[in-house]
């Protein structure tokens, strides 16, 4: 008798579970039948694989790049890049029509699309939402991470419903890249009333793009509905479906099977090799080039010293590095401390391998014997790890010790922003515009100056404000060949971005480069 | 026995609190910052600090181990700082999903591993027992996460027989949907327990009174499933019962593998955040499975053994 009611208990159990699991899935379960058929229940389904979760949906503070292709096709932005590209040569406009910069360049006026209609019925947009939208991010209460995009601009003036003028402190030429809305731009326009509302993620984040947010659920899956009333014309796709699939093995097994149609790729020879043999896969390798760097923080004696900063940077083989682990049309050398894609590249050359003059320059500074660093921490992380450990092995061979200490990113980026490591090997998406990524870096008010470098500080004031386009790239080369004189950063390899789709999806453009990491998703993306 | 029950459940009231203490302080001891990770790491530091203060971390760490107190005894755990969601409802969501892949894990595992333990024990030094063993042996130094590789890739790439992702919709997709990463985590399961019931056995085959039951003609079949077996399962139920936790952290892998949403992923997804709302929200529910589990652990001893039932 006791014995089936203990199976009757544990029946029981499995039952609950069953019907609970049933209860709270039953809006978010993945539908994967093995098929080849792009539409589901009659509706084009376009499902995506998101290598992570993405942790905050709201524009004004995506950060990682699963969240900014979860945002990309909700909202649009004053400017975009052209469908396919990412270079500050190809930004048109978005939601603004024309834009204009006054002669001293302190005013820029938009002139703003009419009859653009916002998700869920919250009527016309107009001058004030953009007013609203990047106050929103210029206020310091709100902590957006993109305020210091807008760090000249100084009023916001809206003289009608479809005219916008930014008041700057300084000319700011590059001031496009702000406000484009692809990847790292400020330019999302949201709804103060959805912004506002006390509802949840799907009430809030309301925007104009080609897709409307469906479901939000942090961990799982982000659903997008298409936006029938978008000012580009109807979306061909119903849907777009991203589930988080963590594993790149579960996600190659999706595509293969037809289980998703889209994902980021892996930049590892292997990888590609296998994955190019699938006659249903395309593989594109695109830019904005992932740039990686040596950095030498000049604030640790005796990095301050460019004898060992050059005697370090020379004993480091960084082209048999690149050449172990990429193909050669997928990562290149850099040639300047910019990559040949940002606006202002200018080509000035390159660090020579040379391990006998290594050990010259280290006994001209006073280490003959060789010297030890302080302790640096490195983050647990695949790319990382190999690029750390051919870089301790190579200087060890000229008598250079840097112990490192493995962490999770989380206690490796506040060392690394902080100024704590001796050393770091780090890599970062390229800005699009030079002066932008060159500020970013190596002035000493960047806020991702890891070398801790002020030295270029004046020139990099200079290039910034210059209006004068010939001028202006003149002073970006002055300034590369100076930041590369330094030897505070090796420019080690610009790598491209892996993009695989299945052979059904039709993204409506020419794919050559994207700052979302995966092709992002218009109202002309397709299922064939 | 409803009295031991509720004298159990008076005790686990300190261990929980304990836990939670540890918890609560371990947590604000790792190095990295919620906002800085809500922010990105080149947010100013007006950005961090405003952020800081909406979040309440800047309140005295004592008031924020009282506020968080109350809260848990209200059954609250908070919002999620990332992404502002309610901690209890992503509870809700995602521990059905583990609590179901981990019974029919163990399902799987006892439905393999218990009979094959028998056959090896019995069997002793023949060539089952030596095949079997070496089965066992590899299934314990397989890592999870290799094997459910493998199982994806023979099971849904090379055969295409089960789903590699997903939950599946209604019962019979749901069931479709957890067969493989049951099964998978249900082999890991049973090559410990194969080893765990052989020992056993034959620990038990060798006393006096099982001598005895031979002795007085009792049929073999009988001598091993009433006496033998009966006797060796309390270790092995002991030992399904301490799985539990590492169950957990296995299905964190396999659900990674097999993309299927629950407290695992959850948990690790909180620790690279560093959402301390949403991770003490899985490290209590991770706490109380454990405390129920040993419970009913303790529970079942007394059914299998009547000698240790509580007065």
């Amino acid at each position: 008798m006791k014995k089936n009611r203990v199976k009757l208990l544990l029946f029981l159990l499995l039952c609950c579970a069953f019907v609970a699991a049933g209860c709270t899935n039953e809006e978010s379960g993945t539908e994967t039948a093995a098929n080849d058929d792009s539409t589901t229940g009659g509706e084009k389904v376009l499902r995506v694989g998101l290598a992570s979760s993405p942790g905050n949906i709201d524009p004004h503070f995506a950060t990682t790049h699963v969240e900014l292709e979860a945002t990309q096709p909700i909202f649009n932005g004053l400017l975009r890049f052209q469908p396919g590209t990412a270079s500050f040569e190809t930004i048109e406009g978005d939601l603004a029509e024309s834009w204009e910069v006054s002669e001293d360049g302190l005013a820029w006026t938009f002139k703003l699309r009419k009859g653009v209609q916002w998700h869920k019925g919250y009527g016309e947009f107009t001058s004030a939402d953009v007013k609203y939208s990047f106050e929103r991010i210029m206020d310091p209460e709100v902590g957006s991470i993109q305020r210091s995009l807008f760090k000249y601009v100084k009023e916001i003036e809206t003289p009608d419903d479809y005219t916008v003028v930014l008041h700057l402190t300084q000319p700011y030429p590059s001031l496009p890249v702000s406000l484009v809305i692809d990847g790292m731009g400020a330019g999302a326009i949201v709804k103060k009333e959805a912004i506002e509302s006390e509802g949840d993620a799907e009430d809030k984040f309301v925007g104009t793009g080609p897709f409307a947010l469906e479901t939000y659920t942090p961990g799982e899956k982000v659903i997008l509905t298409k936006h029938e009333a978008y000012f580009r014309g109807e979306p061909k796709l119903d849907k777009i479906e991203m589930t988080v699939m963590r594993d790149l093995t579960a996600r190659e097994v999706a595509l293969v099977n037809g289980d998703i149609h889209m994902t980021i790729g892996d930049g590892d020879k292997l990888w590609i090799e296998r994955m190019s043999k699938e006659k249903d896969l395309i593989i594109e390798k695109t830019g904005s080039y992932l740039v990686s760097y040596f950095h030498m923080n000049v604030e640790f004696p005796p990095l301050d010293d460019i004898r060992v900063r050059k005697a370090i940077a020379h004993a480091i083989d960084f082209d048999s590095f690149r050449l172990s682990l990429y193909d050669e049309d997928i990562a290149v050398p850099l040639t300047s401390v910019l990559a040949d894609d940002a606006y202002g590249h200018a080509e000035i050359g390159r660090v020579e391998y040379n391990p006998e003059l290594s050990k010259k320059l280290l006994a001209e500074a006073g280490y003959p014997n060789g010297l030890k660093l302080p302790k640096t921490v490195t983050p647990n992380v695949d790319s990382y790890i190999r690029a750390n450990s051919f870089i301790q092995e190579q200087l060890r061979q000229v008598g250079i010790e840097i112990p490192m200490e493995q962490v999770d990113l989380p206690t490796w980026i506040p060392a690394i922003y902080g100024g704590k490591n001796p050393v770091n090997y780090q890599s970062s998406l390229a800005r699009a515009h030079g002066i932008v990524h060159l500020n970013r870096i190596w002035h000493s008010e960047g806020s991702a100056n890891f070398p801790r470098y002020g030295g270029s500080d004046e020139l990099l004031e200079r290039a910034e404000v210059e209006m004068d386009k010939e001028k202006a790239l003149e002073l970006y080369k002055q300034a590369q060949q100076e930041i590369f004189d330094a030897y505070v950063s090796i420019p080690v390899l610009a790598s491209k971005q892996i993009n695989v789709r299945r052979k059904e999806v039709d993204l409506g453009y020419d794919l050559k480069a994207t700052w979302n990491y995966v092709a992002p998703k218009y109202e002309t993306t397709d299922l064939k | 026995m409803i009295k031991f029950i509720i004298r159990r459940l008076l005790i686990a009231i300190p261990t929980i609190l304990l836990t939670i203490t540890i918890i609560f302080f371990g947590l604000r001891i790792l190095p990295g910052d919620p906002a800085v990770a809500m922010l990105g790491p080149e947010a100013s530091p007006e950005a961090v600090e405003a952020l800081r203060e909406q979040m309440g971390l800047n309140e005295p760490l004592i008031q924020q181990y009282l506020a968080f107190l109350m809260d848990i005894v209200q059954g609250d755990f908070g919002d999620s700082l990332i992404s502002g969601q309610s901690v209890s409802t992503q509870l809700f969501t995602n521990f059905p999903n583990t609590l179901l892949l981990a019974f029919t894990s163990i399902f799987f595992g006892c439905l393999i591993g218990i009979p094959l333990g028998i056959v090896s024990a019995r069997k002793r030094d023949t060539v089952p027992d030596s095949s079997i063993r070496i089965v066992a042996l590899l299934g314990i130094s397989v890592p999870p996460f290799l094997f459910g590789i493998f199982m994806i890739l023979i099971f849904s790439l090379m055969f295409p027989i089960f789903p590699s992702m997903g939950t599946g919709e209604g019962f019979w997709g749901q069931l479709y949907h957890l067969l493989l990463p049951s099964i998978t985590l249900g082999l890991i399961l049973s090559a410990a327990l194969i080893r765990f019931t052989r020992s056993s056995m034959l620990d038990e085959i060798n006393r006096e009174y099982i001598r005895t039951a031979r002795a007085k003609g009792v049929p073999e079949k009988l001598v091993i499933y009433k006496h033998v077996l009966r006797n060796s399962l309390i270790p092995v139920v002991t030992m399904i019962g301490l799985y539990i936790t590492s169950l957990l952290s296995g299905a964190v892998l396999i659900e990674t593998i097999f993309t299927r949403p629950g407290l695992g992923t959850l948990a690790i997804d909180a620790i690279t955040n560093r959402d301390f709302p949403v991770l003490q929200g899985c490290l209590v529910l991770f706490t109380l499975v454990v405390q129920i589990v040993n419970l009913l652990v303790d529970i079942s001893y007394s059914f299998i053994d009547p000698k240790i039932r509580p007065s």
